[in-house]
C-alpha cells in the first residue's frame, strides 16, 4: 500500500507533468476561445467550468504542492550558512575568481579585506580550514540572499490560493442580476447561470437614477444610482453607485452595470408637455399631458386646444415616410401633437425628447412645443455578486507578483576567501564569486569589491 | 503641430536610429564602431523624446476637446504606447549592461510599429471614453500588460537575430556581424524575465479592474484567456530554461512561438474573436 501511495506521489513530483497539464490547458483553453464561431449548440458548451477543465486545475494544484513539499529538503539545505572547508583550487576554478599578492602583516590584510566586504554589506566569517592546509591559510566565507531560494515558494503556493479561491468562489459565492425601477424595492435577484431566482437576506431600493452625458454630445458620460439596503424595511446603508464603483454590504456587491428607460405606457402615463413662445425661450404654459385629451391652450376664449395623438418609443421614418418604431426601447421617444382651433385642425406634427429644437412637420403654430418623459421610467441594471474566494485570490495574486520579482532579481551570492601567509614572498590572496542566478550583476559586483581590495592593498605596501 | 504628425515624425526618426545600429554593428574598424555605437544611442534617445512628447501632446489635445483622459484606450494609442515601451525598455537594457547589439532589431519594431498604425489607417480621433473604461485600474493595468508585451517583442527580435546568425554561417560565412550566440541566449532570457512578471501584474491589475467594474475577476473571455494562454506559453518557456536546461535554438524558438500568441492576444482576439473586452 505505501509503495502505491509513493508511486502516485512520485507522478506528481515531476516537472515533466507540470509542463504537460500546462500545455494541455493551453490548447483546451484555445479551444474554448474558438467555440463561439461554432453552431449554437457547440457554442454554447461550458467548457470552463466542466468538470475535467477544471480537474486540470485541479491536478496542477496538486502537482505544484507535491512539488513544493519534495524541494523543501534540498532547499533548505542550499540556504543554510555555509561552512564546509574549501581548497585553494576550488576557488580558483570558480567563474568569478582573483589572486593578489599583498605585503604586511597578514592581520592588517585580513581586516582591509573585511572592510571592503563590509561597504557592501557583506560581513565575513571565518572558516575552519581543511585539514591539508597550513597552519598560516586562514579560510573566510560570506554570503547574502540566502532566503532568495526560497523564492520559489512564493510564486508557486501563490497560483494554489488563486485557484483554492476561484473554488471557493465558485462553492459558496453567486452572481445575478437585480432590475430596479426608481422607487422600487426587490429582494430577488435572477441567476444567468442555473437560471433560477436567489432570495436575499436583505432588500434594496433605487431612490434616484441619473444620466449624465459629455457635454454637448449625446454620448453617455457616467451613470449613476442612489442605492438604499433596507432590513426589516429600515435603511441600513445608502451609497451612489456608478459603473467601477459598487456598493458592498453583508459580503455582497452590488454592481453598476447597465441602465434602460421603461417604454412610456401610452394608455396610463402622462407627460410634461411645456408650450413656449416661437423662440422657445420664455415658457407660456406647462401641461401634465395624457394621451388622446385635448388640453385648451391660453386663455378659454382663445378656443386652441393642443392633443396628444401619436406616441413611438424608437422614432425612425422610411422611404415613403411612414412613422415606424425601431425598438421597444425608448431610444428616440417622440410623439404627434395635433393642434386645433375652434374644433377646426391646423396643425400636426412630430416633437421629440431628444431633440427638443425639432418640431416636425409643424407648419402655421406660431408656439415652441417640447415633452419630457417622467424620469421615473428609468430603472437600473444592477449585477449582483458575492465571492468569498476574492481575498484569497488577491493574497494570491499579489504574492505571486512579488515572487516573481524576487526570482527574478534577488540571487544567492557567496564568496570565498584564502588568505595564506607565504614568508618572505608576503600574502596570498585569493578571492572566488559564486551566485544561483543574475551573473551579470554578480559580475559587477565582484569587479567592485576587487578593485577596492586590491587598491587598499597596494597602497598599504608604500 | 499635431501629435499626429509628431508620431509620423517618431517613426521616422526610428528608421534613421535603426540604419545607424545598422552601421554600427556592421563596421570592422572597432573606434569607428565605438564613436557610432554612441551617435545610434544618442539618436534613439532623440528618437524617444520625440515620441514621447508626440505622447504627452495626445494626451494635452484629449483636455481641448473637454474629454481629458490619457491616450491609453484605443488600437491607435496602445500601438502608439507599445512602439514607444519597446524603444524605453530596450534603451534600459543598453544603459544597465552596455549591449548594443540588438538596437537594430528594438528601433526598427519600435518603427513598425508606428508604421501599422499608417497602413491600417487605425482612427485615430480622440473619443470620449464609455463609463466602463472610466478608471485608474485602466492606466495600470494597460500600461503594465503593453510593458510585457514590449519586453517580449524586443525578446523576439533578439531570438530573430539568433536565427539569422545561424543562417548566416549555414551560407558558409564565418564571420558575420552578430554578436556571440551565448549573449543573445542571454538577453533573450533576460527580456522574458522581464516580460513574464510585467504581464503577471498586467493580467492581475486586469482582474481587480475587472472586479470593480463588473463584480467579476475573471469570465474566460477571448482577451483574458489569450493572455493567460501567452502567460502558459512563457511560464512553460521558464521551466523548460530552469529545470531542462534549454538553451539556444530552443529557447530562441519558443521566445519567438511566444511572441505569436502576444500578437495573437493583442490583436487576433479585438479582429476575429469578439466580447466584452473589444476595447483595444
Amino acid at each position: 500500500m505505501k509503495r502505491r501511495i509513493s508511486a502516485i506521489i512520485d507522478i506528481f513530483w515531476s516537472v515533466k507533468l507540470t509542463i504537460t497539464l500546462l500545455i494541455i490547458l493551453a490548447i483546451v483553453s484555445i479551444i474554448g476561445t474558438l467555440l463561439p464561431l461554432f453552431p449554437s449548440q457547440i457554442a454554447k458548451y461550458p467548457l470552463y467550468s466542466s468538470w475535467w477543465f477544471i480537474t486540470l486545475l485541479f491536478l496542477l494544484s496538486i502537482n505544484i504542492t507535491v512539488c513544493s513539499w519534495k524541494k523543501l529538503p534540498p532547499i533548505r539545505a542550499s540556504a543554510l550558512p555555509y561552512r564546509k572547508p574549501f581548497a585553494r583550487s576550488f576557488i580558483e576554478n570558480l567563474e568569478h575568481s582573483l589572486t593578489f599578492r599583498f605585503n604586511g602583516s597578514r592581520d592588517g590584510v585580513i581586516k582591509m579585506i573585511s572592510t571592503a566586504f563590509k561597504l557592501h554589506r557583506y560581513p565575513i566569517v571565518p572558516l575552519d580550514p581543511p585539514a591539508a592546509a597550513t597552519a598560516d591559510t586562514k579560510l573566510f566565507i560570506t554570503e547574502r540572499g540566502n532566503l532568495s531560494r526560497y523564492s520559489f515558494y512564493l510564486t508557486h503556493i501563490s497560483i494554489v490560493l488563486i485557484l483554492l479561491g476561484s473554488l471557493l468562489g465558485s462553492l459558496f459565492g453567486f452572481k445575478g442580476y437585480l432590475q430596479l425601477a426608481v422607487g422600487e424595492t426587490k429582494q430577488k435577484l435572477f441567476q444567468q447561470k442555473t437560471l433560477t431566482e436567489l432570495s436575499l437576506p436583505f432588500a434594496v431600493r433605487c431612490d434616484d437614477f441619473q444620466l449624465i452625458y459629455y457635454q454637448g454630445t449625446n454620448k453617455i458620460k457616467d451613470y449613476l444610482c442612489q442605492l438604499v439596503v433596507l432590513e426589516d424595511g429600515k435603511a441600513v446603508k445608502k451609497k451612489q453607485i456608478e459603473v467601477n464603483n459598487p456598493l458592498s454590504y453583508q459580503g455582497i456587491r452590488f454592481y453598476q452595470s447597465s441602465y434602460g428607460q421603461q417604454p412610456f405606457n401610452p394608455h396610463t402615463g402622462s407627460l410634461k408637455l411645456e408650450i413656449s413662445d416661437p423662440s422657445g425661450k420664455e415658457l407660456i404654459q406647462e401641461i401634465q399631458a395624457r394621451m388622446d385629451t385635448p388640453y385648451t391652450i391660453g386663455s378659454e376664449n382663445q378656443k386652441m386646444t393642443v392633443e396628444l395623438v401619436n406616441f413611438v418609443p424608437d422614432f425612425v421614418r422610411d422611404e415613403e415616410g411612414q412613422v415606424h418604431s425601431r425598438s421597444q426601447s425608448m431610444n428616440n421617444p417622440a410623439v404627434q401633437l395635433k393642434i386645433q382651433e375652434d374644433g377646426e385642425l391646423i396643425d400636426q406634427f412630430w416633437i421629440f425628447a431628444k431633440f427638443p429644437d425639432i418640431n416636425m412637420g409643424k407648419k402655421k403654430s406660431p408656439l415652441h412645443f417640447e415633452i419630457t418623459f417622467p424620469a421615473g421610467n428609468y430603472y437600473t441594471g444592477l449585477q449582483v455578486v458575492k465571492d468569498p474566494g476574492i481575498p484569497l485570490v488577491y493574497l494570491g495574486g499579489i504574492i505571486l507578483c512579488i515572487g516573481l520579482f524576487m526570482i527574478f532579481f534577488w540571487s544567492h551570492r557567496r564568496y570565498y576567501i584564502i588568505v595564506e601567509q607565504q614568508d618572505s614572498a608576503g600574502i596570498s590572496v585569493v578571492i572566488g564569486a559564486k551566485t544561483n542566478k543574475n551573473r551579470m550583476a554578480l559580475r559587477n559586483e565582484f569587479e567592485l569589491i576587487t578593485q577596492i581590495i586590491q587598491k587598499e592593498g597596494s597602497a598599504d605596501d608604500e | 503641430m499635431t501629435s499626429d504628425k509628431l508620431f509620423g515624425l517618431s517613426m521616422i526618426l526610428y528608421l534613421i536610429t535603426f540604419l545607424f545600429y545598422l552601421i554600427y554593428l556592421v563596421s570592422r574598424n572597432k573606434s569607428v564602431a565605438g564613436k557610432l555605437g554612441y551617435v545610434a544611442t544618442g539618436f534613439a534617445w532623440f528618437s524617444l523624446c520625440v515620441h514621447t512628447i508626440a505622447f504627452i501632446l495626445r494626451w494635452v489635445e484629449s483636455y481641448r476637446l473637454g474629454i481629458g483622459r490619457i491616450p491609453l484606450t484605443n488600437m491607435y494609442e496602445s500601438m502608439v504606447f507599445f512602439a514607444w515601451s519597446i524603444m524605453a525598455i530596450y534603451l534600459i537594457l543598453e544603459y544597465r549592461y552596455g549591449f548594443r547589439a540588438v538596437g537594430v532589431a528594438a528601433s526598427l519594431l519600435s518603427a513598425l510599429g508606428l508604421g501599422i498604425i499608417s497602413l491600417f489607417k487605425l482612427p485615430q480621433q480622440i473619443e470620449p471614453l464609455v463609463p466602463a473604461l472610466q478608471s485608474n485600474w485602466l492606466t495600470a493595468h494597460v500600461i503594465t500588460c503593453f510593458l510585457g508585451y514590449a519586453a517580449f517583442a524586443i525578446g523576439f527580435g533578439v531570438s530573430a537575430l539568433f536565427f539569422l546568425k545561424k543562417l548566416i554561417h549555414k551560407a558558409g560565412f564565418e564571420n558575420d556581424f552578430l554578436p556571440p550566440e551565448r549573449l543573445l541566449d542571454e538577453l533573450n532570457y533576460k527580456t522574458i524575465a522581464i516580460g513574464f512578471p510585467m504581464l503577471t501584474i498586467g493580467i492581475f491589475t486586469g482582474a481587480v479592474w475587472a472586479d470593480y467594474a463588473w463584480g467579476t475577476y475573471w469570465s474566460w473571455d477571448p482577451k483574458e484567456t489569450w493572455s493567460l494562454i501567452t502567460w502558459f506559453v512563457y511560464a512553460l518557456f521558464l521551466h523548460f530554461r530552469l529545470t531542462r536546461g534549454w538553451r539556444g535554438t530552443k529557447s530562441a524558438l519558443l521566445s519567438i512561438i511566444g511572441f505569436f500568441f502576444v500578437i495573437f492576444t493583442y490583436w487576433g482576439v479585438n479582429y476575429l474573436l469578439s466580447g466584452l473586452h473589444s476595447y483595444a
